[in-house]
């Protein structure tokens, strides 16, 4: 209800869940039982699971050769350049502030995500359409993706950094640890293939993909996986191999909504505001570097596939808004290093928060200047 | 005879209308009114079939975004499902003959083998929400199966209703 009206007056969603989760959480009201605080780990993973596997579909073979070159180099380099340069700034100022630069792998990786509804809002309400419009759509579709599988590769370097050995030997462990996420995904969609041709109602689609995701997460965490990576080849290979695929990735929209404002409400009320003003520095840095790093890749993209000079120069403003991915990966990383976790968790939802804000408006400038509104 | 077991060739419907990529908006729209089907098979001159078209193709003319690109959108996490057609859209009399059904239609159907069972005929008319299903044979249309011709079928079986 809170978020409904706050929307009213042109509130983002995601920030009026925010905030939300801010007012009931334990800082200010205190409404949510401590037991559902303990449980955001869970709710984090399956939540994220289900991101996972939906993303995951976007990697159709089929519909990847028909997007064309342009989307993949765009999308694979906005969102790698973002979380370099991010990375490296990170690294720069840890190591400045004199904390462990583990911390920085994981900021890094959550910057390269989007937000695709703040984007698809703006072309809604300002009917735009052209290529630049077209092409921002379909990255904005795969991005989330690729900071879904560099958030994975991060958290890895992240955990062998953290113990201070960055040898050969944890460097075959990584690659082994992304390879066993990989198999048990695909293995895991072989398993769905197998029961598909059992299913008889739309209940029971849902039944199976909601309990197969949490099998999946389930299965990771318990071999010490990536949740992350195994679903978004779980989600792959079931959008590749199983005919009625669509059936699952339908069943699941119908119930994701409600499943993203719980996990807002307790992102919300996960953040701790008594170290907001840690974060200025950090924060203002990553706000910057991040749009730096997109407006590269979307260049550099951009000139090797000869995807034109107006998606070049406009594209990468509407790369700026940033949800949900990346508030995921910061919760992740909140629960994995309880100590710097926090700084990270703090970094991202403000920032989060301020881009949802000026994302759109950027979005809207871009697309303007593209002369597609 | 348990109808559940029977092939799907036996009960469906041979001459069903089809459209083929070429046809107009405006004789689809009065194909569908005169006939009263509101799914029409899309085959190319050799019956291979393309797609089918429905009611909520022609709704996409109203709609923001292009076919391929509403895909990715309703994919997409966190966005809000909104069925945004614009029914105040400017429409022009020469679009009845500028649209066509390869705008429309929609390549992500499904459709039966005629040798397969009413049963998994049943099976997929529910998971997929749809109550006609187009029937093929190698790729080919060879009819339209409906929930209404297997009642009539069943009907037909009980006396209720007289067999032509």
């Amino acid at each position: 209800m809170g978020a409904k009206l706050l929307r009213r007056i042109h509130f983002p969603a995601v920030t009026a869940y925010l905030l939300v989760g801010i007012i009931i959480g334990p800082r200010i009201f205190n409404l949510i039982p401590s037991r559902l605080m303990a449980a955001s780990d869970f709710v984090t993973n399956f939540v994220l699971g289900i991101i996972a596997f939906a993303l995951g579909a976007n990697f159709k073979l089929k519909d990847l050769k028909a997007a064309g070159k342009p989307v993949i180099w765009i999308s694979v380099l906005e969102a790698a350049c973002a979380w370099v340069v991010v990375t490296v700034v990170m690294v720069v100022y840890h190591i400045l502030q004199k904390i462990p630069i583990h911390p920085a792998f994981v900021l890094g990786a959550a910057a390269a995500a989007t937000a695709p509804a703040a984007t698809v809002m703006v072309v809604r309400e300002y009917r735009a359409s052209g290529p630049v419009t077209d092409m921002l759509l379909r990255v904005v579709a795969i991005d989330d993706a690729w900071c879904l599988i560099f958030s994975a590769l991060a958290i890895t370097t992240a955990s062998a950094l953290r113990v201070g050995v960055f040898s050969s030997t944890v460097l075959i462990h990584a690659v082994a640890e992304v390879c066993l996420a990989l198999i048990l995904g695909g293995s895991l969609a072989v398993g769905l293939y197998v029961i598909t041709r059992f299913i008889a109602s739309t209940d029971e689609v849902l039944i199976i993909a909601v309990g197969f995701i949490m099998l999946a997460v389930g299965l990771a965490v318990r071999f010490k996986l990536s949740p992350l990576l195994t679903n978004i080849a779980f989600g792959l290979v079931v959008a590749n191999i199983v005919r009625e695929s669509e059936l699952f990735f339908k069943a699941l929209r119908r119930v994701d909504m409600v499943l993203f404002l719980g996990f807002f409400v307790l992102v919300g009320a996960n953040l701790e505001i008594g170290i907001l003003p840690q974060v200025g520095v950090m924060g203002a840095l990553y706000i910057i570097f991040r749009v730096v790093g997109k407006f590269i890749g979307v260049r550099i993209g951009a000139h090797i596939s000869g995807a034109g000079a107006n998606i070049s120069r406009n594209l990468a403003w509407g790369l700026v808004p940033q949800a949900g991915v990346a508030l995921g990966v910061a919760l992740s990383a909140k629960t994995l290093y309880p100590k710097y976790g926090e700084l990270i968790f703090t970094t991202i939802t403000a920032t989060t928060v301020i881009y949802e804000l000026v994302g759109p408006l950027c979005a809207k400038y871009g697309l303007k200047k593209a002369g597609e509104i | 005879m348990d109808i559940e077991k029977l092939p799907v060739a036996t009960v469906m419907r041979r001459n069903a209308p089809t459209v083929s990529p070429s046809t107009t908006l405006q004789h689809l729209i009065e194909i569908m009114c005169k006939t009263n089907h509101y799914m029409l098979p899309v085959v190319e001159d050799d019956s291979t079939l393309l797609g089918i078209v429905n009611y909520r193709g022609i709704l996409n003319i109203f709609r923001p975004f292009s076919r391929s690109v509403s895909e990715i959108v309703e994919r997409m996490p966190f966005v809000e499902k909104n069925d945004d057609e614009d029914l105040n859209l400017e429409l022009s009399p020469e679009m009845g003959t500028l649209i066509l059904v390869a705008d429309i239609v929609n390549t992500s159907f499904v459709s039966i083998k005629e040798d397969s069972t009413i049963r998994e005929a049943r099976r997929i008319m529910r998971l997929h929400n749809v109550e006609t299903i187009p029937v093929v044979s190698d790729k080919k249309l060879v009819g339209v199966l409906s929930l209404l011709d297997i009642l009539v079928y069943i009907f037909k079986e009980h006396d209720i209703l007289t067999s032509e």
